[in-house]
């Protein structure tokens, strides 16, 4: 790097000259410490992504309702563009032309700071998902504890947004998320933790490449089936959806934490609940169902040739790494979208908890069952290491095991409800 | 260059948080300020290279820590801080103990030589590819495993004082026996007929009734 003794006054002709600036540009972009290209490619990578999550957001708030009105047999939004397709969009317009509304005995900084922390760690999120092999914004060796670490950090705007609206139904709702926040996140980690087991790493890309024998060696269906569903509940959990929607019951808190938002505030709100929804279900795929690889095992492109022979029908070389990592990315997110599926499908399904049986779900049930899975598969790795790597015997055994614990915990945890639901009846009725 | 730069941000955004933590007008502000610190505190981490220390700073620190603070403020009332500074003994004592605290800190930092650890190029490679979660975990279970244990058991007996601290009243096995916390401390009733078997007769204690029945008992135990 020698920046003061390449400085040399251009002449006008050289300045008229766009080959000379685009030369000085290649120049300057090599005399660059190692940092700033390698920055920089990662913010542009992370830009698409992120802007690819936003439109993802969009499609997944009509999905939501078309879904859900096919559920209750109702034709949902019909009326903006075919078959209501512009529904969103109309109503994103709506959302930033309407009134932004404050009452004087709101903290009004804090109001404002509230979405925006709220959201952009979920944005930030998108940074370490994997949608194909090139397509990740940074491939980090503890890109597992990062997720963590950045989605625990959007329960802070959730608590300030309840506190910040000075009226009570915010406070609570805002009080009750940070609550389930804090306790599902041990399951969720806990979860977690027998991939990590597995793998030998944390890194996301390493965990989608010891899984990309096809469907046999994806972790959710032959290693940590117990472990998937773990992730899953917790995960809708966290993003606070049906059935555990608690801080948004509208029946006990008129609307939760989001009460007093208007406008783009509250749309941020829910842009961040669409967004994270959309990264925790692209996690699950990348961790238990072999993320961007086909469930035949790595990709069509590369198994059968079918990009070579695309490649030479074309004559184009340069399109090869595009033929792959778009089918990566195809694969990827059609599982996402199966696992955002689910979500609704649930949402449509079941009713919401009471308050003192979401923490009783998670902390009797869901975390000594998360602490008997780490055990059995801890014991797993250290006894039958051989079948689990490359023949699946060993994982049947295990696959057993947790079956049998899997319903004896549910069944339990059913007992239990039922045994406090008729000592709630009982007390009622004595007194 | 670039980290430097980094750096002198970071440092700027921490120096001046703290500020923000001492002299914010409410605690609230305060507790936010304190976020903020945690987090420049993470990017000092990061641009060290010490990935798993900067991620655990954010999860425990940066979020579970205030998130608990900030449920503390919530529940108990956001207060004005001036009414409460008043007391110039209690002033005298804080500044003291945070001299002496600093004293130390830093007097533990002048002794330490970072010369010790010379940092090569593979090192610090390797660290790029793999974390530092593999070395760590291997000291945590190596050589500091003693103070690592004796961390645990800290944090066991603060889980086990927080459970009690928050049932009101909780009853031992033996029906008849209650166990009451009241204004932080522990308070054994006796019921009625174990007093009569004891031969314990006290009329302070004899006021307050506890439950005597097993059915009763099951009763108060279930949510």
């Amino acid at each position: 790097m020698n920046a003061t003794a390449s400085f040399e006054i251009p002449t006008l002709a050289q300045l008229l000259d766009p080959s000379f600036h685009l030369m000085k540009a290649i120049e300057l972009w090599h005399q660059l410490p190692d940092i700033v290209p390698i920055f920089l490619t990662g913010v542009v990578l992370f830009g698409m992504v992120a802007v690819m999550g936003q439109a993802a957001a969009v499609v997944m708030v009509l999905m939501e309702r078309k879904v859900l009105s096919w559920f209750t047999q109702r034709k949902g939004p019909n009326r903006v563009g075919p078959g209501g397709m512009f529904q969103t969009i109309a109503d994103g317009v709506k959302l930033l032309t309407k009134e932004d509304i404050m009452t004087p005995v709101m903290d009004k900084f804090l109001f404002t700071l509230a979405p925006a922390i709220f959201l952009f760690p979920v944005f930030a999120l998108y940074a370490i998902v994997p949608f194909s092999e090139s397509l990740i914004g940074v491939s980090l060796p503890l890109g597992l504890l990062v997720l963590f670490a950045l989605s625990s950090i959007s329960v802070i705007g959730l608590v300030l947004a309840g506190w910040a609206s000075n009226n009570k139904y915010s406070l609570l709702g805002g009080m009750r998320s940070a609550a389930q926040a804090i306790s599902y996140e041990v399951p969720l980690i806990l979860s977690v933790i027998g991939v990590v087991l597995f793998t030998g790493s944390g890194n996301l890309k390493t965990i989608i490449e010891a899984q990309s024998g096809g469907v046999l060696h994806w972790y959710g269906i032959m290693l940590t089936p117990l472990s998937f569903l773990l992730f899953y509940v917790a995960s809708i959990a966290e993003v606070n959806r049906v059935p555990f929607d608690l801080p948004e019951a509208e029946s006990e808190l008129v609307s939760g934490y989001n009460t007093e938002y208007s406008g783009m505030k509250f749309a941020t709100f829910f842009l961040a609940e669409y967004a994270g929804l959309f990264v925790l279900s692209a996690l699950t795929v990348a961790l238990f169902f072999g993320g961007y690889t086909s469930p035949f095992g790595g990709t069509f492109m590369q198994n059968y040739g079918v990009a070579d022979a695309i490649v030479q029908a074309v004559k184009l070389p340069a399109i090869k790494p595009l033929l792959v990592n778009g089918e990566q990315i195809f694969w990827m997110l059609s599982k996402t979208y199966i696992f955002i599926y689910i979500a609704m499908l649930l949402r449509g399904t079941l009713p919401r908890l009471k308050p003192d049986q979401l923490m009783g779900f998670c902390w009797k049930f869901l975390i000594p069952l998360s602490l008997i899975n780490l055990f059995m598969l801890g014991f797993a790795k250290q006894f039958s290491l051989s079948f689990l790597a490359d023949g699946f015997a060993g994982s049947w055994v295990y696959l057993a095991l947790a079956a049998l614990v899997g319903i004896g915990g549910v069944g339990g945890f059913c007992h239990f409800i039922d045994r406090q639901f008729k000592a709630q009846v009982a007390a009622r009725y004595h007194a | 260059m670039f980290e430097s730069t980094l750096f002198w941000i970071f440092a700027t955004v921490a120096i001046g948080a703290a500020l923000g933590v001492v002299l914010a007008p409410s605690v609230l502000y305060s507790a936010l300020s304190l976020i903020v610190v945690f987090f420049s505190i993470a990017a000092f981490f990061l641009l060290n290279n010490a990935d798993f220390l900067a991620t655990a700073q954010v999860l425990v620190y940066g979020v579970g820590l205030t998130i608990v603070m900030l449920f503390g403020i919530m529940f108990t009332g956001d207060t004005p801080l001036k009414e409460k500074a008043g007391k110039l003994g209690r002033l005298l004592i804080a500044s003291i103990s945070s001299v002496a605290l600093f004293a130390l800190i830093f007097t533990s930092v002048l002794g330490f030589n970072i010369k010790q650890f010379p940092a090569s190029a593979q090192w610090i490679r390797e660290l790029h590819e793999q974390g530092s979660t593999l070395a760590i975990g291997q000291l945590l279970f190596s050589k500091y495993v003693l103070p690592f244990e004796v961390a645990s058991i800290l944090l066991l007996g603060a889980m086990i004082g927080a459970i009690l601290l928050s049932k009101k009243t909780f009853t031992s096995q033996e029906p008849g026996l209650t166990f009451s916390i009241q204004e932080g401390r522990l308070k054994p009733t006796l019921s009625a007929e174990w007093r009569k078997d004891v031969g314990f007769v006290d009329a302070e204690v004899a006021t307050e009734e506890a439950p005597s029945s097993t059915e009763e008992l099951k009763k108060e135990c279930s949510l």
